[in-house]
């Protein structure tokens, strides 16, 4: 501390900075201790408490700048400089003035520290190491954390006699809760109550982590000044780090004036170095806990902590291994049937299962399958576009619309989201959910008072510790660390699955593809093949039918009209075959083109006037143009008119129209009959290989829809029906979606 | 064997009792002979009896074993004397890289087969009018 002696304590220092307030040189100890403390290398003495003459008959002026030596006596002395720095105190009961006191000494800074106190013990040492025993028996057999406080709190009010003890633990954000409480019978309820961060500032949980336990004896007696060798205290203060006897912070007097305190115990309970917690004993008058006993509340609390350790550690690894086997579960499942997203979802053993969330999603390849309760798939969608314009990778909050506050419309399912990605491009993801958890949190005082002026305009603590209730919105019970852990877990696994499944699937691409072009060849070829023999067929039933019609009888003859027909037959089929199979071999040579054009050539080619008289053919001018492969446009529109054609030359005012139509937003050039029509429901059907819905009536090989479908899509465009039975079809179309 | 005669290089047997009938009855004026694989055809072009007998039209079928009909046209074409001679490459496909290899090698014409016997013997007749009738 390099400030200046005003701007030290107590006159500047308020609640809103008492962050800073240097509780450790407040040069004060408290009124029950008597403090000598002497150069640690040549033994003067340089500072003494005021109330040292009430131990040695010396003043203080007295004592200060002689020798240890001359104060002490020489066994003592010789015990006293057996302290070294950076080790526990050493104490030694001596009697003086026919009380025993507790000497005990410390290294801080230089000084050698030697601080009295009285032992002011009453209680039997053997039923006190009974009792002592009986309290670790009890922490040791409690099978959670909460029994765990319980039985402390309960031990250490018989064990100490305090009026009220509270077990303290600190959440993430050093709010302090009370957990456990014992108290005596006439003291209002404490458990539950939550204080704020500022109740027990940054320094004062620094302190706590390496005193462990401390007490204030009186909260009323006035504390007793420290006077410094050859000047004032306050410009070279003696640092009380370690003190045991150390005055509180006028602050922190008040502040338990103000709950009506008259004496406090407290014990940290450190966990992993951090401070979990504190045992916090009240008093409602004074009341002085000697020496050992402190040591015995410090044992205790360390028992506690490691009981703790290995409590957290089981849970931990309990979890962890459910959670281990569970994803091997789940891996199992996926690579069985390479379905990551039902792997995941469905069945027994989900994602779901492997933390304590509600919900869960999966996105991969932009499909979304979700897993208890959770938002709308248009929601976590719309979280997912927005998490993935973040910087960050990974996203845990237990508060999403504080984080993202356009996301009001997940709070109530989703305060609390867990988001891995499962690569850096940030395209598939794993969520969980957790839903909002409103709950009542009951402060002890409003904590937004916590800061008072009085009348001198000075910060005070606040006065009022009645229970305070706040309703908690838009926050979810918190991800624990096995939660997390778990699933990063199965982020990884997924990452490998996915990348393996890749390789796998490229593969299984490059086979299919060979296999894809053998096919396409083998069509190709079968279909040549197949016209050789099929000229035959057709070939000797004509000379037949040329040369010996009139030598066969009537049956004979219908039998070789039928040989001839039915080549005719195949050899459409080939063809059609054949144009299937171009339609995928083909290279596409894109342009633009008119579609009218296009319409007039397939009407003149198909000859529609001459063979179709009766049907009423509609083109509507001026179609837009298209752009795209020209001669396989050509052939859908062939297909499409042939299908319309074929259908309707048996209705009555046959008519077909060729036109061009604006549907949801999107343009479709179209062919419309009103010929025999079939069942909406057959829509898809429709489109597939070999799939006729009329009977042999019609003439046709069930490929032309086919083809047509297969040149639209290697457009990127859509094809759709319209039909209804007896009124006509509708066939739609575009190239590019 | 003085008569005019149209050399086909054809190995289907079905195909060829057709053209042979389609030559009977509409173009008699003719006598075709057949020759059934692509060896046996080199064998017969560079024999005595084919160069002082000459057929006024080749048929060549692209698909014929032991020596493809590509082959024997390249082949054929490389020689001076016979340049005169038309040749049609006959193919049951109309792939569009066949055809244009065919032209690249001096074929005159390509015909891709009509797939029924009445097409046949109406495609065959105007073929050989065109190349023998009218370029007399």
């Amino acid at each position: 501390m390099t400030q200046g002696p005003k701007s030290l304590y107590p006159k500047e220092v308020s609640l809103t900075n008492c962050d800073k307030e240097p509780i450790h040189i407040l040069g004060k100890i408290q009124h029950h201790g008597f403090l000598v403390a002497c150069d640690a290398s040549n033994h003067t003495i340089t500072y003494c408490s005021d109330n040292i003459s009430a131990l040695f008959d010396k003043s203080a002026e007295d004592i200060l700048g002689s020798s240890l030596s001359d104060l002490l006596s020489e066994t003592i002395t010789q015990d006293v400089l057996k302290t070294t720095s950076g080790k526990k105190s050493i104490s030694i009961q001596l009697k003086l003035k026919d009380e025993v006191y507790v000497l005990l000494s410390h290294i801080n800074e230089g000084n050698l520290v030697l601080e009295f106190e009285p032992l002011q013990d009453s209680g039997d040492p053997y039923n006190y190491q009974n009792q002592l025993s009986e309290i670790v028996a009890q922490l040791n057999a409690a099978t959670d954390e909460q029994e765990m406080c319980d039985v402390t709190a309960t031990l250490i009010k018989e064990f100490f006699g305090y009026d009220r003890v509270m077990i303290y633990r600190f959440d993430e954000n050093w709010d302090g809760i009370v957990v456990s409480e014992a108290r005596a019978s006439n003291l209002e309820e404490w458990l539950g109550l939550r204080y704020p961060a500022s109740d027990i500032p940054q320094q004062a949980r620094k302190l706590f982590l390496r005193q462990g336990v401390r007490i204030i004896a009186d909260v009323k007696s006035e504390p007793v000044a420290i006077q410094a060798f050859g000047g004032k205290e306050q410009d070279n203060p003696i640092d009380l780090s370690i003190s045991e006897t150390r005055a509180s912070s006028p602050i922190h007097i008040e502040y338990l004036e103000n709950m009506k305190v008259g004496a406090s115990l407290t014990a940290a309970i450190i966990s992993k170095g951090t401070l979990w917690g504190l045992i916090a004993c009240h008093h409602y008058s004074p009341k002085f806990v000697n020496y050992y006993q402190r040591q015995s509340c410090k044992f205790i609390t360390q028992v506690f902590s490691s009981q703790l350790v290995l409590m957290e550690s089981n849970t931990w690894l309990k979890k962890i291994n459910k959670a281990a086997n569970l994803r091997s579960k789940l891996i199992e499942k996926i690579t069985k049937d390479w379905d990551i997203h039902k792997g995941l979802t469905q069945g027994e053993a989900t994602m779901l299962s492997l933390t304590e969330a509600a919900g869960a999603a999966v996105f991969i390849d932009g499909k979304l399958k979700r897993v208890g309760v959770t938002p709308k798939k248009k929601e976590i969608k719309a979280l997912i576009a927005a998490l993935q314009e973040r910087a960050t990778d990974d996203f845990v909050t237990t508060q999403l619309v504080e984080e993202l506050p356009e996301m009001t419309a997940l709070q109530e399912k989703a305060s609390g989201v867990l988001c891995l990605f499962l690569s850096n491009t940030k395209k598939d993801a794993l969520l969980w959910f957790k839903p909002e958890k409103v709950k009542t949190v009951t402060w002890a005082g409003n904590p937004d008072k916590k800061v008072l002026v009085d009348k001198d305009e000075r910060l005070t603590p606040r006065k009022s510790f009645e229970a305070w209730s706040v309703q908690q919105e838009g926050k979810s019970a918190p991800w624990q660390e096995y939660e997390i852990t778990a699933a990063e877990a199965l982020k990884q696994d997924i990452s490998e699955i996915i990348l393996e499944k890749y390789d796998e699937i490229k593969e299984l691409h490059n086979l299919l593809k060979v296999a894809y072009e053998d096919l396409e060849t083998f069509s190709y070829s079968v279909a040549h093949d197949l016209r050789a023999p099929l000229r035959g067929v057709d070939g000797f039933a004509q000379i037949i039918k040329e040369d010996y019609f009139d030598h066969l009888d009537e049956f004979g003859q219908s039998s070789i009209e039928t040989i001839i027909d039915s080549a005719t037959q195949m050899n459409r089929l080939i063809d059609d075959i054949l144009a299937f199979s171009m339609v995928s071999q083909a290279a596409m040579h894109k342009d633009s083109f008119s579609m009218n054009k296009v319409v007039a050539d397939v009407l003149k080619l198909l000859a529609v006037k001459q063979e179709y008289p009766a049907i009423k053919i509609k083109v509507q001018e001026e179609m837009p143009k298209a752009y795209g492969d020209q001669k396989m446009v050509a052939q859908v529109v062939q297909n499409l008119l042939t299908n319309a054609l074929k259908y309707t030359q048996d209705a009555e005012n046959p008519s077909v129209e060729i036109g061009y139509t604006q549907e949801d937003g999107k343009g479709y050039y179209f062919v419309k009959d009103n010929g025999i029509g079939f069942d909406q429901i057959h829509e898809k059907r429709i489109f597939k290989l070999f799939n006729r819905l009329v009977s042999d009536a019609y003439e046709g090989s069930g490929i032309g829809l086919t083809i047509a479908k297969r040149i639209v899509k290697k457009h990127n465009g859509s094809i759709k029906v319209k039909s209804e039975v007896g009124v006509g079809s509708t066939f739609l179309f575009n190239l590019e979606s | 064997m003085n008569s005019d005669y149209i050399l086909s290089i054809e190995d289907n047997n079905t195909d060829i009792v057709l053209m042979n009938r389609i030559f009977k009855k509409s173009i008699p004026e003719f006598a075709i002979k057949h020759i059934t694989d692509g060896q046996e055809a080199m064998a017969y072009v560079e024999s005595e009896t084919f160069r002082s007998h000459l057929p006024k039209l080749i048929l060549l079928d692209i698909k014929v074993p032991k020596l493809n009909g590509l082959e024997i046209l390249k082949r054929f074409r490389k020689k001076e004397e016979f340049q005169a001679i038309p040749v049609v490459m006959m193919s049951s496909s109309d792939r569009k890289d066949e055809i244009e290899k065919a032209y690249e090698l001096g074929a005159n014409s390509f015909m891709e087969k009509p797939r029924t016997y009445p097409e046949l013997s109406k495609a065959l007749p105007a073929l050989i009018n065109y190349w023998i009738v009218y370029n007399k």
